[in-house]
C-alpha cells in the first residue's frame, strides 16, 4: 500500500448508523412472526387433498343417479302393465286372475329390459297377437 | 471470534452482525454511497442468512454474507439506473445526509465517489473486499467466486488505477 496519507483515507473506515443489532433484532422478529404455521410444503399437499375431496363431492352424486337407461326403464316400467312388475313393488297386484290358453305360449315373445343392477333381470313378455 | 457452530443459531448470527457490521458497511457504503441505505443492506443480508440457515456452512459463513450483500447493492445499484433511465428527469444526486458527515467528510466522501465509482464493477468489488473485509484472499475468491490468484491480481490492477487517478485529482 502506498505511504502516500491522502491516498490511504481511500480507505477510511466510516462508523455504522447506531441501533444496527437492535435493528436486525427487530427485522428477525418481524419474521419469526410472519412465518406461516404451515410450511409450502405442507400448504401444496393440503391444498390437493382439499382439491380430490372437492372433485369427488361434486362427482360422486352424479355418478350416483340413475343412469339414462335405468330412467327410461322406470318410465317403461310405470307404463307398462306388465305383471312382472308385482313382485317388486312397481305395480299393484291385482286379485284378477290371469290365464294364458296354452295355445298362446307359441306367441309370446320376451325382450329382456337393461337395469342398473346386474343381478337383477327383467324380461318383458308380450303376446305376439 | 470463532465459528465453530454446526449450524446457525440466533445467538451465533448476531455475533456473526457485531463483529462483520463494520467492514460490511464500509464495503457496501462505497456501492451505494447512502449510509441508511448501506445500513439497511447489511441487515437485510443477515435477514437472507437467518431465512436460509438451514444450507449454511458455518467454515464458509463470511464469504457468503458479503456475497449476499454485494448482490443486493448490485440488485439496488441497477433499479436505481433503471428508475433514471426511465425518468425523463435528469439523475437525481443523492441528498446529502445532514448530520452524518462533517463538510471535510462529505468533500472527502465525494472524492472517494469519484474515484472508486470510475473503477470496473470486477476490480471494485474486489478491492472493496481486500481492503474492508478481513478475510483472505482464499475466503474472497469464495465470495466473488473466482481464484485467490486473480483476488491478488485484481487488487493490484485496481490500486494501480486508484493511485494513478487519486494522483490526477490532487495533482490538479
Amino acid at each position: 500500500m502506498d505511504d502516500n496519507t491522502e491516498f490511504k483515507s481511500l480507505f477510511k473506515n466510516y462508523d455504522p448508523p447506531k441501533g444496527g443489532i437492535q435493528g436486525l433484532r427487530e427485522k428477525l422478529d418481524r419474521l419469526e412472526m410472519k412465518r406461516p404455521f404451515l410450511s409450502p410444503p405442507k400448504i401444496a399437499l393440503l391444498t390437493t387433498f382439499a382439491v380430490v375431496v372437492l372433485v369427488s363431492v361434486a362427482l360422486i352424486p352424479r355418478l350416483m343417479k340413475p343412469t339414462p337407461s335405468s330412467n327410461l326403464f322406470m318410465e317403461l316400467v310405470m307404463k307398462s302393465e306388465n305383471p312382472a312388475f308385482i313382485k317388486y313393488g312397481y305395480l299393484e297386484r291385482s286379485e284378477e286372475a290371469v290365464s294364458v290358453p296354452a295355445s298362446a305360449k307359441a306367441h309370446l315373445k320376451a325382450k329382456r329390459v337393461e337395469t342398473s343392477n346386474e343381478n337383477v333381470k327383467f324380461y318383458l313378455i308380450e303376446s305376439i297377437e | 471470534m470463532t465459528h465453530n457452530h454446526q449450524t446457525l443459531t440466533r445467538i451465533s448470527l448476531e455475533n456473526l452482525y457485531l463483529e462483520l457490521e463494520k467492514p460490511l458497511f464500509n464495503v457496501v457504503f462505497r456501492y451505494v454511497w447512502n449510509r441508511e441505505e448501506a445500513h439497511d443492506l447489511v441487515q437485510e443480508s443477515f435477514v437472507r442468512l437467518w431465512k436460509m440457515r438451514d444450507r449454511v456452512e458455518m467454515v464458509t459463513v463470511k464469504p457468503l454474507v458479503y456475497k449476499i450483500c454485494l448482490n443486493l447493492a448490485a440488485s439496488s445499484l441497477r433499479r436505481k439506473n433503471i428508475l433514471s433511465f426511465v425518468s425523463l428527469d435528469k439523475i437525481k444526486e443523492e441528498p446529502r445526509e445532514k448530520g452524518q458527515h462533517n463538510p471535510e467528510q462529505r468533500e472527502e466522501i465525494q472524492l472517494l465517489k469519484k474515484v472508486i465509482n470510475e473503477l470496473p464493477l470486477k476490480l471494485k468489488k474486489t478491492i472493496l473486499l481486500t481492503e474492508f473485509s478481513g478475510m483472505s484472499y482464499n475466503e474472497i475468491g469464495k465470495s466473488l467466486g473466482i481464484p485467490a490468484g486473480t483476488v491478488g491480481s485484481r487488487r493490484n490492477k485496481a490500486l494501480n488505477i486508484l493511485k494513478e487517478k487519486f494522483n490526477i485529482i490532487y495533482s490538479e
